[in-house]
């Protein structure tokens, strides 16, 4: 709530009631202060201290830093381009994926599913986001990426090995596994979020829908899906936010060697995952330096991502023409 | 209108969760913040070399210095009463807690170990912000580092332990052999099948798949990298001039698996593969392991005691202030293991009186350690030091003073 609406409030009170604000008003005022405060403080500090300790970062390797290609910690040449490549590929892989099942999923919790087969499902699916991030990497490096070797990647490599996507010698770790975890990790998330939008349509939609003779999925192409795009935008970008970020179970799996390559069975190596894997030992300060502005990287394309989203959905909800405020 | 409105809500607190979430992130990477001003550089640093250490310069304290005539009793340490704390090395964790329990139950029933097992680059940083009373680490400090450090510093190895490799080629079960320029090979892409005639030259008369090859690297910062990168950077001049030694490489191609757990996984899963490993989790695991070829020309298998030959052969040649690496030792050493490695003891040579109960605690631990202690390195899979650096290590405790006394044996 902001501010001036409570001032607004308490020159309400006054007049109705004719008394000052009670103590308890100011003091609440004063802590809902305090927090709004206290987020954004963390956040420009953060941002500040990055920008600071990425400087020497930023003095030796320069520009370029953004699109070379070589990173040799030992002689000290740092360029991030393919864990810039790495981590978008991933992320956007498996929001895609997430957002075709996450939708899925949710309308068939939504509008298909009996009450007592739909809450159980409902629970299970956000059981999967409370599982911990290591819990999925242990899975993908031991369980999955094995499996997906013996019986994904050998049997694609064998027969369709000459096309790019397919190419290269599979071993289970690498892109393609790291996706497949991603996206299990980013469905709960997008499932929930479609879920909680599609509910919200209107059920008079529907009803005119059925008036009209729509079958049951003319219905949900027709009232359901265009009501629920925004939200269900919405819930993707967040997937790719989360992907974008996920750093432990990416960096089990996904093979830490930094290509820029179209095939799936390519080790790769994102972002979040160099910083968790070297950050430890990283022992000189230009090395250290560099590490911290990979964090930088990241933090602004999170929030690039962010505004792309909130543009998206922007326009979607029909911008200005619909009364809408961008910011 | 309720699914805009909705819409909108959910936008917002999609906006705020971004937010934070790049906060935590954010709190993730800057979290070490403090740890960075003192940290050191170490050994991922530019120019360091695997062969015997650099001239000693100023602040490093020559062992020999101002020891004791006075040899102590091994049970030095019985009477002490004090808590000790140390940090560093994941590779010291499973020696020196089990000796520490050891020393507690049968020695000094007063003194207690506190061992933070954060990695070496951590060891470090603890050990020179004087948070620790030692410190450990897979590598010895540089000369930059120990200048940072503030005071002279003793490097102590207190054990070893070997870089095996290990490899999936599936139906062979015959002795895997390897010269060094063949692992150099393989590590750097030259060598892509398991039937290339180097490595044929390497095992006579055994019959090799024609299977490609995917060299397993550790994906972290890791000692375990920094010992066999040395050893490549030391025995193969296209491995020194492209790749160099360090926690962290730039590896010229192959796969990387997060600690020895991952590598080991990436290779068992998948044919055709080779990774490196410390011994003891090689042994652990019952992996199996090639031999490597030593200067002399032998095949000779990691073991135990093949390391420890390796560390005998290189201590007559080593440093007075023990920075040296056990890599690829002289061919008079014919039994030993070329890919050899050491965890060091940080301490410094100089304490101040006021914290003289855990320092004496500390040094008849470490004496008692590097004596008695050694014969139960086996037990957690690691190799003892040879006894002509027990005597290095010795001159080098004689050496430690407390408040200007000599910190052994008062």
């Amino acid at each position: 709530m902001r501010a001036d609406e409570l001032r607004r409030r308490d020159q309400i009170a006054d007049i109705v009631g004719g008394r000052r604000p009670a103590l308890g008003e100011i003091l609440f005022r004063g802590v809902l202060l305090l927090a709004v405060t206290l987020v954004l403080g963390i956040l420009i500090g953060l941002l500040v201290e990055l920008v600071l300790r990425s400087r020497p970062s930023f003095a030796a390797n320069g520009w370029s830093f953004l699109w070379t290609s070589t990173w040799d910690p030992v002689h000290e040449v740092f360029g991030i381009l393919p864990f810039f490549y790495g981590t978008l590929l991933t992320a956007i892989s498996a929001m895609l994926l997430a957002t075709a099942l996450g939708v899925g999923v949710a309308l068939f919790l939504v509008e298909l599913a009996p009450r007592i087969l739909a809450r159980p499902v409902s629970f299970m699916v956000e059981m999967l986001a409370a599982i911990p991030s290591v819990v999925y990497g242990l899975w993908g490096i031991f369980v999955l990426a094995p499996w997906l070797r013996v019986y994904v990647e050998t049997p694609l490599h064998d027969h369709f090995g000459g096309v790019p996507l397919f190419s290269g010698y599979p071993i289970g770790i690498g892109y393609l596994t790291a996706i497949v975890v991603l996206t299990v990790m980013v469905l709960p998330t997008v499932a929930a979020v479609s879920r909680d939008v599609i509910a919200a349509v209107p059920q008079s939609q529907r009803e005119a829908a059925f008036a009209l003779g729509a079958t049951r999925w003319e219905m949900m192409r027709i009232a359901v899906l265009p009501f629920a795009r925004s939200g269900i935008i919405g819930a993707s970008i967040l997937g790719l936010a989360r992907g974008v970020g996920e750093t432990l179970a990416v960096a089990m799996v996904i093979g830490a060697s930094p290509a820029i390559t179209i095939s799936l069975f390519h080790p790769g190596y994102t972002m979040s995952a160099l910083i968790a894997n070297e950050f430890a030992e990283a022992t000189t300060s230009l090395y250290r330096s560099t590490l911290i502005e990979v964090g930088l990287v990241l933090f602004l394309v999170t929030l690039l991502i962010n505004i792309v989203a909130r543009l998206l959905v922007w326009k979607v909800t029909g911008g200005e023409r619909a009364g809408g405020v961008l910011v | 209108m309720i699914t805009k409105r909705r819409g909108k809500r959910r936008l917002l607190a999609l906006t705020a969760a971004g937010a934070i979430a790049s906060a935590l992130l954010l709190a993730a990477c800057g979290g070490t913040s403090s740890a960075d001003k003192t940290a050191t550089a170490a050994a991922g640093a530019p120019g360091i070399t695997p062969a015997a250490a650099s001239p000693v310069t100023g602040a490093t304290a020559s062992a020999s210095g101002s020891a004791s005539a006075i040899t102590p009793p091994a049970d030095v340490g019985k009477n002490d009463k004090a808590q000790i704390t140390g940090a560093g090395s994941t590779a010291l964790t499973p020696f020196i807690t089990t000796i520490a329990d050891i020393y507690h139950k049968d020695v000094a029933p007063g003194v207690s170990l506190n061992y933070g097992s954060i990695g070496s680059g951590g060891g470090i940083s603890q050990f020179t912000a004087k948070t620790v009373d030692f410190g450990a680490s897979d590598i010895y400090l540089n000369d930059q580092q120990i200048q940072k450090a503030g005071g002279a510093v003793l490097n102590i190895p207190v054990i070893h332990w070997a870089v095996a490799l290990t490899y999936n080629i599936p139906g062979f079960s015959a002795k895997l052999n390897f010269s060094p320029d063949t692992i150099a090979g393989i590590y750097l892409g030259t060598i892509k099948t398991w039937d290339d005639p180097a490595i044929k030259a390497d095992n006579p008369g055994v019959s090799l798949p024609s299977l490609g090859i995917t060299p397993v690297h550790r994906s972290d910062g890791s000692g375990t990298t920094m010992n066999f990168t040395s050893f490549l950077t030391d025995v193969n001049a296209d491995w020194k001039a492209k790749v160099g030694a360090g926690l962290s490489v730039n590896w010229p191609g192959g796969v990387g698996g997060k600690g020895s757990e991952g590598v080991t996984a990436a290779v068992s899963n998948a044919p055709g593969t080779i990774g490196y490993v410390e011994l003891s989790y090689a042994l652990q695991n019952k992996l199996p392991v090639a031999s490597v070829k030593n200067a002399a020309g032998d095949f000779i298998k990691p073991t135990l005691a093949s390391t420890t030959a390796a560390v005998a052969a290189q201590v007559p040649t080593a440093p007075a202030d023990l920075r040296f690496l056990i890599v690829n030792p002289p061919a008079s050493a014919t039994t030993a293991y070329p890919i050899g490695a050491s965890t060091w003891v940080l301490l410094y040579k100089d304490y101040p009186a006021s914290k003289s109960a855990e320092v004496k605690a500390m040094v008849d631990f470490l004496w008692w350690a590097i004596h008695d202690g050694q014969k139960y390195a086996a037990q957690v899979d690691y190799s003892a030091m040879a006894p002509n650096l027990v005597q290095k290590a010795e001159q080098a405790l004689k050496s430690i003073t407390i408040g200007g006394q000599p910190a052994l044996g008062s």
